[in-house]
C-alpha cells in the first residue's frame, strides 16, 4: 500500500478528502430525471451504514493495524505515521522487495533516498579521486595532465544526478536472522502499524470519524480526552493549545503532522506528503506562558530555513472569566453521554482564537523588495 | 511494547540494524528507559574526541574486542529531561553493563505518532570534521 508516483498522478486529479469518511458519489442526479432520482435514493441508501476506521488502543498508544483502516486514514487525509517508515506505511513492500520475496511494486520514498544518498557519495568518491589527482600534477607541475584532470572533473559535474535510477547496485540478498523470524511459510509477516499522534486520535474522535477499541472493549470521546488530556487542564494547557491550534489547522483544510523533526510543534501541508514538501512549520505559542528568548527563536529559525520552510508562531489565546472555564471543565468531568461531551469539548475550544504571526530573519542588503 | 522494545524494533527493522542487546534500566541503573546496543547495518561516522588530557583520540581505540561499528542507543520518551549529571550517570552504567565507556551515545527520542528522531551525544569534546 505505498502511494507511487502512478498513485500521485492518479489521486492528483481527484478531488482530495481531508477526512476519512465515505461519501456518496451524486453526480448522477438531474433534476427532471425521474430515474436519477431513484439511483441516488439507492446510492444512498447503499451508502448509508459508514464504515469507520478501527484504532487500537494498547499501552497508551493509539494506531490502526488492518489494511482497509491503515488505506483510509492515510489516503483521505494523511493521518498517522507508519512506524516503521518515515511516514507512510511502506515496510511491508519494502522488506518484501529486499528479501526478494515480492519485485512488483515501485519504490517507496524511502528507497529513492537510499538511492539518492548513494549516487551522492558515488559522486563524492569520484571527487576526492580527482582532488587528489589534481594536487599531485600540480606539484609536478605537469600541465597536460592538469588540463585533462579539469576535463574529467566538469564531465563529472555534468553528470551528477543524470543516472537517477540506474545506477542502483545490485547487491546479494542478506536475510538475517531478525528477518527470518518474520517469515513464515515463506510469506512475510507485516508489524508495521499506522499509530496516530494523540491530537490527531482526539480530533478524528470528536467529530465521529473513528472507532477506538482497546482491550475492554470500545473506547469512547470521554475515555481517549482523559487518556489524553485529563480533565485536570487549565485555560492555558500546552496540550489543549496545541490540541486547539490542530483542530483549527485541520478545520480549514491544511493537513497538518508533526513537526518534532524541525524543532516545532506541526507542519502544515497543503495537501499532503505524497505531493510536495510542507511549506510551513507551526510553533503554538500561549499568551500568559513566558516567551522564549530571542536566541531559541532565532535558533529555531535557522533550523526552519535550512529545509526552506517559514516559521509561523501561531497564537492560541482566549479571554476566559475564571468562573466561566471552571464551569465548563466540571461540567466535562461529570458528563457521562458522549455526545454532549463533544458539544461541550467544541464550546470549550470556541472560547479560543488563533492568530499567526511569520518569523523571518530580515537581511538588510539583500532583502530589497 | 516499552519505549525500549518499540527503539530497538525501529532500529532493527527500519533502520536494519543487526545484534541489536537491551539491557531493561534495572540492570542499566541511572538510565530513564534502559539502553540498548546494536550493530548499524553501515558505520556511522567516525568522530575523533579529544580527551580531557589534550591528547586526541579515536572514538573507538578502547572497545575490547575491536568491533568499532558497535553503537550504543539511549531510549527516551519526549517528556524526559535529561541533566548534564544524568547523561555521566548513563554513561558510568554503559559502563558497568558493557565493560567499556564508550566516545559517544545515541538518543532515540519517540514522539506520540510513533516517529524515532536520533541525536549523537558525544563524552566531551569532538574534533570538527574536514
Amino acid at each position: 500500500m505505498t502511494t507511487t508516483v502512478s498513485d500521485r498522478i492518479r489521486l492528483r486529479g481527484k478531488k482530495h478528502q481531508m477526512l476519512p469518511v465515505d461519501t456518496v458519489d451524486l453526480s448522477c442526479f438531474v433534476p427532471h430525471n425521474p430515474v436519477s432520482w431513484a439511483v441516488c435514493l439507492y446510492k444512498v441508501y447503499a451508502g448509508a451504514v459508514p464504515v469507520l476506521p478501527t484504532v487500537r488502543f494498547e499501552s497508551g498508544n493509539f494506531f490502526a493495524a488492518d489494511w482497509a483502516s491503515i488505506n483510509k486514514l492515510w489516503r483521505r487525509g494523511f493521518y498517522g505515521k507508519g512506524t516503521l517508515s518515515r511516514s507512510e506505511p511502506s515496510w511491508f513492500n519494502r522488506t518484501k522487495r529486499r528479501l526478494r520475496l515480492d519485485e512488483g511494486t515501485e519504490l517507496s520514498s524511502e528507497e529513492i533516498i537510499a538511492q539518492r544518498r548513494h549516487q551522492r557519495e558515488e559522486f563524492k568518491r569520484q571527487r576526492q579521486e580527482l582532488d587528489a589527482l589534481e594536487r599531485r600534477y600540480k606539484l609536478e607541475e605537469d600541465s597536460a595532465n592538469l588540463a585533462r584532470v579539469e576535463k574529467l572533473r566538469h564531465a563529472l559535474t555534468e553528470t551528477k544526478g543524470r543516472h537517477a535510477r540506474s545506477s542502483t547496485p545490485v547487491e546479494e540478498v542478506e536475510i538475517r536472522p531478525e528477518d527470518d523470524v518474520l517469515i513464515q511459510e515463506g510469506k512475510l509477516q507485516n508489524i508495521e502499524v499506522l499509530q496516530l499522534s494523540h491530537t490527531e486520535t482526539l480530533f478524528l474522535k470528536l467529530i465521529g470519524c473513528i472507532d477506538i477499541q482497546s482491550e475492554d472493549g470500545p473506547v469512547g470521546l470521554k475515555t481517549a480526552w482523559m487518556q489524553i488530556l485529563g480533565l485536570e487542564f487549565t485555560s492555558e494547557d500546552s496540550r489543549l493549545l496545541r490540541f486547539i491550534a490542530y483542530a483549527h489547522y485541520r478545520s480549514l483544510g491544511w493537513c497538518v503532522r508533526s513537526g518534532l523533526k524541525f524543532a516545532s510543534d506541526f507542519l502544515l501541508y497543503q495537501r499532503g506528503p505524497p505531493f510536495q514538501h510542507a511549506k510551513y512549520t507551526l510553533r503554538v505559542c500561549g499568551v500568559k506562558e513566558g516567551s522564549m528568548s530571542w536566541i531559541r527563536y532565532s535558533g529555531i529559525n535557522r533550523v526552519v530555513s535550512g529545509v526552506k520552510k517559514t516559521m509561523v508562531l501561531s497564537y492560541v489565546t482566549s479571554e476566559w472569566n475564571e468562573n466561566e472555564f471552571e464551569s465548563i471543565r466540571e461540567q466535562m468531568e461529570c458528563c457521562s453521554d458522549d455526545h454532549e461531551f463533544a458539544l461541550l469539548v467544541a464550546d470549550l475550544v470556541s472560547h479560543y482564537r488563533v492568530d499567526e504571526v511569520v518569523y523571518h530573519r530580515w537581511v538588510a542588503n539583500r532583502n530589497r523588495e | 511494547m516499552s519505549l525500549m522494545e518499540i527503539i530497538a524494533q525501529n532500529l532493527v527493522h527500519f533502520h536494519l540494524w543487526t545484534s541489536i542487546q537491551t539491557f531493561p534500566k534495572s540492570s542499566a541503573k541511572g538510565t530513564p528507559h534502559g539502553v540498548v546496543r546494536g550493530v548499524p547495518p553501515k558505520k556511522l561516522s567516525e568522530t575523533t574526541s579529544i580527551s580531557s588530557t589534550g591528547e586526541t583520540e579515536s572514538s573507538t581505540t578502547d572497545k575490547p574486542d575491536g568491533d568499532t561499528s558497535e553503537e550504543w542507543v539511549l531510549p527516551l520518551s519526549i517528556s524526559d529531561k535529561l541533566t548534564v549529571e544524568n547523561i555521566e550517570q548513563i554513561f558510568e552504567s554503559i559502563r558497568s553493563v558493557g565493560s567499556y565507556r564508550p566516545k559517544r551515545i545515541i538518543a532515540g527520542l519517540l514522539d506520540d505518532d510513533g516517529s524515532v528522531v536520533y541525536y549523537f551525544i558525544h563524552d566531551g569534546l569532538v574534533k570538527p570534521r574536514s
